[in-house]
């Protein structure tokens, strides 16, 4: 694809500073004047292009399901933000100030993660991709909807399983009847035991606690079984992003007041 | 010259507020980023925590506030090198977030043959092409790469224009 200004032609690395706007306006123009009368510069610069664009897609095809929930992660920040300290330091020590927080950061990152976990569990806890993707049985619509007690507290977590799945959210010593072990995919909506379908909830604290996503679980069992709703599809919006669904099913930004009060499942004890 | 209250008075934007707004529009971007530089999710998450925090503290220190987007991802790919720095190694591949393992069916039936190879191809570039190139795809001009990465601008263009040859010929095919 290289060729060179002396040949009479653009060569790629212009036609791509052009394509992305980093070219000075007079440079920019005369490329844009050699490309109307060049087809073969056209021909590379269409093909650039499109290699760009293919980039830029499968960027996106690759990672954007394993980002978590972004209200989550903007509450987590938040949270963090309201702890952060009041007053600014003086100007002098910015530097050491900077350094710092990057070093406290990242040191905090590996040795203090869980640590705060375990102090602050009132901070709300995005169920990570990684960690649990969602499990599903492969039960029908009309085998979901025809089991007893599918309104019921969802079943209790065996111990192993819970402090495995406490263990990889790096929470150490959960405080008793702080968290609901939740599931992502509930059973009455044919979820699994399996512990890639579980994360620890905070059960009250937060706006989106475990009693909110209980009222939504409610609300998308009555919407598959009155046909409704796919139940492939209320799995699907539960695993890639439970408040997204919320959201979606109640029409609301925010939890409904009765919902933050819902009470179904238990909390961890 | 007259200057009316509604020009000379603009309400104060709470710090807080400022940083979650940045945050709502950087943080799919800086995600990616993090993904493709071979960091897990959980990783990536605290990296972007860190990555605001510091922000928060920035801005409330006076520093500089022009091109914030650049000062983001320099911080998140810094402590993103010192993550992989500590894990040693080769980046670990980021887990799919699918049911039960398997990828959804409407993500996959979107993933078709010639967005493998882009991937694959991806995947199997050097690490810094494979940095220059993930940045400009999440819209970074030259000059930030250059200063993200700590590289020359020349140095940029020309792994720019490698990737894009060597991803031209999965194209053509």
């Amino acid at each position: 694809m290289n060729d060179s200004w002396n040949s009479g032609h653009i060569p790629d690395p212009d036609l791509l500073l052009a394509a992305d706007g980093e070219l000075p306006p007079v440079r920019a123009a005369a490329i844009r004047d050699h490309l109307a009368e060049c087809p073969s510069c056209r021909l590379r610069d269409a093909a650039l292009r499109a290699t760009m664009a293919d980039v830029v897609q499968a960027q996106h095809q690759d990672f954007d399901s394993q980002l978590p929930s972004m209200e989550m992660s903007k509450s987590r920040l938040r949270a963090r933000l309201a702890r952060a300290p009041e007053k600014a330091r003086p100007r002098h020590r910015l530097e050491w100030a900077a350094a710092a927080i990057l070093l406290v950061g990242v040191s905090a990152m590996w040795y203090g993660w869980a640590a705060r976990r375990a102090r602050a569990p009132e901070v709300e806890i995005a169920p990570t991709a990684a960690w649990t993707p969602g499990s599903v049985s492969a039960l029908t619509r009309d085998a979901v909807c025809s089991a007893p007690g599918g309104e019921a507290p969802s079943p209790v977590v065996s111990a192993s399983v819970a402090q495995e799945v406490f263990r990889r959210y790096g929470i150490r010593n959960p405080r008793p009847r702080s968290y609901e072990l939740d599931y992502l995919i509930p059973p009455a909506l044919g979820g699994t035991s399996d512990p890639r379908n579980l994360w620890p909830q905070p059960y009250s604290a937060g706006v989106w606690n475990a009693r909110v996503k209980d009222a939504l679980e409610d609300r998308l069992r009555t919407l598959v079984c009155e046909g409704s709703l796919d139940l492939a599809t209320a799995q699907r919006d539960l695993a890639r992003d439970w408040i997204a669904a919320y959201k979606k099913y109640f029409r609301t930004g925010t939890p409904l007041l009765d919902h933050v009060a819902f009470v179904k499942d238990r909390p961890w004890e | 010259m007259l200057i009316s209250p509604a020009d000379s008075y603009a309400p104060p934007v709470p710090l807080e507020e400022e940083v979650t707004d940045l945050f709502e529009q950087l943080r799919d971007p800086l995600f990616r980023y993090l993904l493709s530089f071979g960091l897990s999710v959980p990783d990536g998450e605290e990296v972007i925590q860190e990555v605001f925090l510091a922000l928060f503290q920035h801005l409330k220190n006076g520093k500089p506030r022009d091109n914030l987007r650049g000062w983001v991802f320099r911080v998140g790919h810094n402590l993103a090198l010192k993550i992989r720095q500590r894990h040693g190694g080769p980046p670990t591949q980021t887990e799919n977030s699918a049911i039960d393992g398997s990828p959804d069916p409407e993500q996959q039936a979107l993933y078709n043959q010639r967005q493998q190879r882009i991937s694959a191809v991806v995947h199997a570039l050097p690490r810094q092409d494979r940095a220059c190139l993930a940045l400009r795809a999440e819209g970074i001009k030259y000059r930030e790469i250059a200063e993200i990465l700590g590289v020359s601008l020349g140095t940029v263009a020309l792994s720019l224009e490698r990737s894009l040859t060597k991803l031209s010929r999965v194209h053509e095919r």
